[in-house]
């Protein structure tokens, strides 16, 4: 019941927090597993929805974040900030795979505020709760993220 | 900057879409409760080591209640003994001074034409005057043979004490019923074989490493696609188990095990490319056509059942009068007898089946463990961190470019029942 209803919003919030199409799906079990085995302690104080998807963002966060510990040290395309950054921003009638595939090659770390800022709106205090980082920290890389975003958005266009 | 944040509502609305371009499908709820179901026999497998701890904590219950009983009436019966049984000339003094007690009471049950019942005499408050006929007995013994009294047994004692006039130590009335406890402390410091059921809970994982000779044929998607999708599984190892004590120190374990070395596979990748090997490595990667893509689908765990025979040293420290530490390590021969499931094929990716491929029938592993044992003379249960790792690669050198080496680690709760104790 739970899976078929939600699999697929919570494929989408998956989507957004991975890399790949394979890694989604295996947050997607990884999350489902959870909710299920943690169901008892759902105390219906917000939907069933919301309640899922803060698991399955706090699983992706986990992985990235052991991921980041154990394998990848990311290296940064110097070259790419350095492009134009220009304000001038698409409009939104813009394929929405395209944004979600922009917004995945972008590093981690501005993909990840700018998920949880913009699309599951969290503050910049529970940003910084969860990242373990700074609330000037989670400003700055959300403004970085942002241009970075719009800059591949035009380059897609 | 303003304009910027134009970016957060198309991400949003683009959040909104994205169900349509991705779906989860049923081989997601097939792995999803592949994995419910694997914890679920997990479960099962906890409840079943409880009900055995206690299963066998009633037995031995059971068994030490059992004994009692059979102290108290070798205590109560004492009283009919006419014979000297053994040669222990401690016992011998022992059952001649019963005899003498009972001489005593009988004499008095004449004199009295009271039952011989310490509370009927209680209860009419007939006080004893005769002298008793007896001659003092001395006895020789050592102080640890001077077990501690039950409760039970020093009421008796004092009853009898109080109301026979014996003059004698009371542990000497109770040197018969500690004779028992006395030899078994003795035991303790005595060569003597212990042997019993053994069952080892466990968390299998395994070594990986590359096999210089092959490793070039190893597909640069292997890792990602199959390496990282290999976990740790629960694994149980049943056997007999056999334990000779050198001395109160040293002992030499063994015995005969069934166990399993495992793991959790949870394949799902598509495989898009072919590798081209020249001269014995991968030079290159040709794209499939994209009908030819295949997908590859897999959950489930890898099984390998073993004959486990370790040869183990150990040493052991009393640290109580119930508990010791024993640490124990060695070697363990362990023949593969039969290998379940599939597993993703280091050059092409494809999935094989573990019959198919060749494995070391035949290996060696290392173990060490330490624990706290609580140690009775029916019973040993032990809590013991226990890590056993393969010395060799489970798979063959000669055809495998990734070799593995199995490896069994955490806390191990094992309960051995002594079947015999000499």
């Amino acid at each position: 019941m739970l899976f078929e209803k939600y699999a697929n919003k919570m494929m989408a919030v998956c989507i957004r927090y991975c890399k790949n199409q394979e890694d989604a799906k295996d947050l997607l079990q990884d999350g489902y597993y959870k909710v299920f085995t943690s169901i008892k302690s759902f105390k219906g104080n917000s939907k069933i929805d919301t309640w899922m998807t803060r698991i399955f963002i706090n699983i992706a966060l986990n992985k990235q974040r052991l991921g980041r510990n154990k394998y990848n040290h990311y290296e940064f395309d110097t070259n790419f900030e350095k492009a134009e950054m220009s304000e001038e921003v698409p409009n939104e009638e813009i394929d929405a795979k395209i944004v979600i595939n922009a917004l995945n090659e972008l590093p981690d770390i501005y993909k990840v505020v700018l998920n949880l800022y913009a699309i599951d709106g969290l503050s910049h205090k529970d940003i910084a709760k969860q990242l373990g980082i700074s609330e000037g920290s989670s400003k700055s890389r959300l403004s970085r993220g942002r241009s970075l975003l719009n800059a591949k958005l035009k380059r897609k266009k | 900057m303003d304009n910027l944040k134009q970016i957060d509502s198309i991400l949003k609305k683009a959040a909104a879409d994205v169900p349509a371009n991705a779906m989860a499908d049923a081989s997601d709820w097939n792995a999803i409760e592949q994995r419910l179901k694997y914890r679920k026999n997990r479960i099962i497998g906890m409840w079943f080591f409880l009900a055995l701890s206690i299963f066998t904590a009633v037995s031995y219950t059971i068994t030490r209640q059992k004994d009692y009983s059979d102290t108290l009436q070798n205590s109560n019966s004492s009283q009919k003994v006419t014979s000297i049984h053994g040669n222990d000339p401690l016992k011998e003094q022992i059952e001649t001074s019963e005899k003498l007690i009972d001489i005593n009471r009988e004499k008095e049950n004449i004199s009295t034409g009271k039952k011989d019942d310490v509370e009927s005499k209680i209860e009419t408050g007939k006080k004893i005057n005769k002298k008793p006929e007896y001659k003092p007995v001395k006895l020789n013994i050592l102080d640890d043979q001077k077990s501690t009294f039950t409760s039970l047994q020093r009421v008796k004692m004092c009853q009898l004490y109080a109301h026979k006039k014996i003059k004698i130590k009371p542990e000497l009335i109770f040197y018969q019923n500690n004779l028992k406890v006395s030899k078994q402390t003795h035991s303790k410091n005595h060569k003597n074989w212990e042997y019993g059921i053994a069952f080892t809970p466990a968390i299998t994982h395994k070594y990986l490493k590359e096999n210089k000779a092959l490793s070039g044929l190893i597909n640069r998607n292997f890792k990602q696609f199959i390496e990282s999708k290999e976990d740790a599984a629960y694994t149980t190892s049943l056997g007999l188990d056999l334990v000779y004590h050198f001395n109160s120190k040293l002992f030499f374990s063994s015995g005969v095990y069934s166990t399993q070395r495992s793991e959790q596979i949870n394949y799902n990748y598509t495989i898009t490319e072919f590798p081209i090997v020249t001269n014995g490595k991968i030079t290159d990667y040709a794209p499939l056509n994209p009908l030819a893509y295949e997908n590859i689908t897999f959950t489930g765990s890898n099984l390998y059942h073993f004959i486990e025979i370790p040869l183990n040293i150990g040493y052991r420290q009393s640290i109580s009068t119930n508990f010791e530490i024993r640490t124990q390590f060695g070697l363990s021969l362990m023949s593969l007898t039969k290998r379940e499931g599939k597993k993703g094929n280091f050059l092409n990716l494809k999935l094989d089946d573990l019959t198919n491929l060749t494995f070391n029938n035949q290996n060696i592993a290392t173990s060490i463990k330490t624990g706290l044992y609580y140690n009775k003379p029916r019973l040993v249960i032990g809590l013991e961190p226990n890590y056993a790792v393969n010395l060799n690669a489970l798979n063959d050198k000669k055809t495998n470019a990734i070799l593995s080496r199995p490896y069994s680690y955490g806390i191990n709760i094992i309960t051995n029942v002594k079947l015999n104790k000499k």
